[in-house]
């Protein structure tokens, strides 16, 4: 299944399934990340890690391995 | 604001002060707005048992008290982060007469997340539409009344930086708190399901537990148990808890299946995003915003890191050329004239002799000595703050990340290790945002390595007297020496010490902003002002009793010969190797293990008879003294401007002498070579934490431990740089 | 030597040590908003 990290800069996908649990996921949700939301990777740092993404006009910075945990619908 | 209701009369009502809690998103202009009302009023300080800021000012209008309270900026009321449980503590225990919600009205949809759970609590609210130039800038359009009828409430546009609309504000929260007011926030509909459990959840809670629902607000607590919270379960010792919850919850859960926190996260949003639909109207074509531009170049895959270390840099480069001459200024000031006068008159009390050497070599010797850097911090706090306020500091955390995720911290982490550049004690308070123990011990081990304030006196005298041509490259390369070092010292010790997981990393990148000149002012002051109060106190202190270190035993002719003179001879072998091996050095070492100040402190007041000034003809008449500090005032005035304009052409520090007159740099030039001059700053830098931050240690992790490793690490690492660099100079010619 | 000046030299000295304990160990060293005496916590 597609997640998040598996995009390049500049790439779109819809939140299908947030993998998180406990505080970090609703964490993710109070800044925006929910299912059924479009998430766009902006740029990925300069090492690889972190990942720029903006969902709901919001610019935040996530690692990879929590983006490994966003699953998205197949949509590009 | 603990009386029951019927007990206050009308007239107290009246005239009873206003308790206003102001709560938001970060980044939303929170602290502005607080500052734009409360100006020199504001009061900071820190919420009990936390090192979380609260800002609290009380003001007047038309005849009514306000008092504000200035909550942690927060997006949500989740019982997960530190921030918002102090925030939702507060207002669900302290109840507060209004809160004031700063809205950032360019993102109106993630700002009213937080907007709807605040009305969930019942107390009367008022919306400040913040940012509300930049959101018409970018085209949006507000319908304000509509805001206001969706939600119950008064909503005031305001653009806190120029300070427009603080007057329809504070009419508005005196008018919230008026009898028979009509900002009663509506209770929004969460949808069916929900808002039967939550009738049903009210009143078995009502029956099972009359207790619970005078302390908390009815629906709020309702919804809390909707959504499992267990900060609320947990405070509220409800152990039929799942009973309770299970019928009412049951049928959502059925019918819904997720867990009920992404339910109710869900449902919130959905408000939100209603509400901004209906209320704003954005422009048809999408603006590139200044901030993604700048982004592109500043977050690049490869220009991040370079762009990173050219800023920093820049800060160095301009702090040492603007504060330069006015270091110099004060330095000529204190030593010359205020000198002068003061014994002149301590002359006229009679004060005996050895209180006034007391006074002049060593209080004014060693606190002077300090203070005369005064500029270089201030200049230094001033960019820093524009860093801060700029919004560029979450991008530089942003591309450092990589590298404090291979320490295995998080990006959490980089505010404290910031701190530390100011000041490493607060930085090592700060540690206590961060929730695992791991993350906070490793964190606060590598704050010493960031370099601090203190230490800037060192570099600056060293560099003056060696570096002048290149002081802003010297500068720079000790600072980065110790992040270079950080890093390597924190993927030693995850991979011995601390094993383990990483943690999370969240971080949100605010757009660029330029930082108003009151908000720089007000903060670069704030991070100013702690220094004057060290100086004011334990290097006043310690500059006295290092006075009588040196000049006791009683009469003693030559300073190496006194206590501490003594102490340090006995040490000064072991820098012997790194190019120092002197007693100044050695006891200079010693007092600044207090607070690494006092290395200069007390180098001023081991060297004092070497640059007493020999006065040649009359000394000069009062005025005449305060002319000469005036014109030289603006001198150096002049001199500072010219150096930032010829930032980019060569750097301009001189190493003068004032008036034939032997400077403390003159003679640092004397007892050191550049290369063990090098060498000594490098130890400064790295040598234990001081005292000061040994204590912060203590007091914030309950245990002495940490400091000792601390210690142990730091002293080893200094004594074999040193080693490396001045015997390696040495080997490859540098010079000894 | 005076008596005078021994004097003065104990209460400068104390003064001086009282100062420093009570601005690094009880306050912290820096610590914004906590009351003038007592503990901080």
């Amino acid at each position: 299944m597609m997640n998040l990290a598996m995009l390049k800069p500049g790439e779109k996908g819809r939140i299908a399934k947030i993998g998180a649990i406990g505080p970090l996921r609703r964490r993710l949700m109070d800044m925006g990340v929910l299912v059924g939301e479009e998430i766009t990777v902006e740029k990925i740092a300069p090492l690889g890690d972190p990942i720029e993404i903006t969902v709901k006009n919001y610019n935040l910075s996530l690692r990879k391995k929590e983006a490994e945990g966003i699953l998205l619908e197949a949509t590009r | 604001m603990m009386m029951p209701n019927a007990a206050r009369t009308l007239a107290a009502v009246e005239t009873a002060s206003i308790r206003v809690a102001v709560a938001g998103n970060p980044n939303s202009g929170k602290s502005t707005l607080i500052n734009s009302l409360a100006g020199t009023r504001l009061h900071v300080g820190n919420w009990p048992g936390v090192t979380v800021e609260k800002k609290e000012a009380t003001l007047d209008h038309r005849g009514r008290s306000i008092a504000l309270i200035d909550l942690p900026g927060t997006y949500s009321l989740s019982p997960y982060t530190e921030e918002e449980i102090i925030a939702r503590d507060f207002l669900v225990h302290d109840r507060p007469d209004v809160i004031v919600d700063v809205v950032d009205a360019t993102n109106l949809e993630r700002n009213l997340y937080l907007t709807v759970q605040l009305l969930e609590l019942g107390i009367p609210v008022v919306v400040a539409l913040n940012i509300y130039d930049e959101a018409e800038k970018k085209g949006y359009k507000i319908d304000v009344r509509a805001m206001e009828i969706a939600l119950g409430v008064k909503v005031v546009p305001t653009v806190a930086t120029r300070k427009t609309g603080m007057g329809d504000l504070l009419e508005a929260v005196t008018g919230a708190t008026a009898k028979g007011s009509r900002n009663v926030p509506r209770s929004l509909n969460y949808g069916e399901d929900i808002e039967a459990a939550v009738q049903k959840l009210t009143a078995d809670v009502a029956r099972r537990h009359p207790a619970l629902a005078e302390k908390y607000p009815e629906r709020w607590l309702a919804l809390k148990l909707v959504e499992g919270d267990h900060h609320v379960l947990a405070e509220a010792n409800l152990s039929d808890a799942d009973s309770l919850a299970k019928d009412a919850v049951g049928h959502l859960k059925e019918a819904h299946g997720e867990d009920l926190e992404s339910l109710m996260a869900d449902a919130r949003y959905s408000l939100a995003a209603g509400l901004t639909r209906e209320v704003l109207k954005r422009p048809a074509v999408k603006t590139t915003e200044l901030t993604e531009k700048i982004d592109r170049v500043v977050l690049n895959r490869f220009l991040g890191i370079p762009i990173f270390l050219a800023a920093m840099w820049l800060v160095f480069k301009l702090t040492f050329d603007m504060s330069k001459p006015f270091v110099d200024w004060l330095d000529g000031t204190i030593n010359g004239p205020f000198t002068r006068w003061v014994e002149t008159l301590m002359g006229f009390l009679h004060g005996p002799e050895w209180l006034v050497s007391l006074v002049t070599k060593g209080v004014i010797g060693g606190v002077g000595f300090v203070l005369v850097f005064v500029p270089v911090i201030f200049a230094m706090m001033f960019f820093i703050t524009f860093l801060e306020g700029s919004g560029y500091m979450a991008r530089a955390a942003f591309v450092m990340d990589r590298a404090m995720h291979s320490m295995g911290l998080h990006g959490k982490s980089f505010i404290p290790m910031l701190l530390g550049f100011g000041c490493n004690v607060p930085a090592i308070y700060a540690t206590r945002t961060l929730e695992n123990p791991r993350d906070k011990a490793l964190t606060a081990l590598l704050i010493p390595l960031m370099s601090c304030g203190a230490r800037l006196p060192v570099y600056v005298l060293f560099t003056g007297a060696f570096f002048s041509a290149q002081a802003g490259m010297v500068l720079w390369s000790l600072y980065v020496m110790g992040i270079v070092l950080a890093v390597l010292v924190g993927v030693l010790f995850k991979r011995t010490l601390f094993r383990g997981e990483s943690p999370v990393f969240i971080m949100e990148l605010p757009p660029y902003r330029m930082p108003s000149g009151r908000s720089l002012a007000i903060h670069t002051w704030e991070k100013g002002k702690h220094f004057l109060v060290k100086a004011g106190t334990y290097i006043l202190s310690v500059s006295v009793l290092v006075w009588f270190l040196l000049n006791l035993p009683w009469g003693v002719e030559n300073k190496k010969d006194s206590f501490l003179g003594k102490a340090g001879s006995a040490i000064a072998p072991v820098f012997a190797p790194l190019g120092f091996g002197n007693w100044e050095a050695s006891s200079s070492l010693i007092a600044g293990v207090i607070a690494k100040e006092i290395v200069v402190g007390t180098m001023g007041e081991i060297y004092v008879k070497e640059i007493e000034k020999k006065p040649e003809g009359p000394a000069p008449t009062f005025f005449e003294d305060l002319r000469e500090i005036g014109t030289s005032f603006a001198a150096s005035g002049k001199e500072a401007f010219s150096n930032v304009f010829s930032t980019f052409g060569i750097a301009s520090l001189k190493a003068e002498e004032k008036e034939g007159r032997a400077t403390l740099r003159s003679v640092i030039g004397k007892t050191f070579t550049p290369l063990s001059g090098y060498a000594f700053m490098v130890f400064v830098l790295l040598y234990m934490p001081c005292v000061v931050t040994a204590v912060a240690f203590r007091h914030e992790f309950g245990t002495w431990k940490w400091f000792g490793v601390a210690f142990v690490y730091q002293t080893v690492l200094a004594w074999s740089a040193a080693f490396v660099i001045y015997q390696g100079g040495k080997l490859l010619g540098f010079g000894g | 030597m005076g008596f005078v000046d021994i004097a003065l030299i104990v209460l400068i000295v104390t003064g001086a040590i009282y100062l420093l304990y009570r601005s690094i160990w009880k306050k912290r060293g820096y610590c914004s908003g906590c009351s003038s005496s007592g503990k901080c916590r």
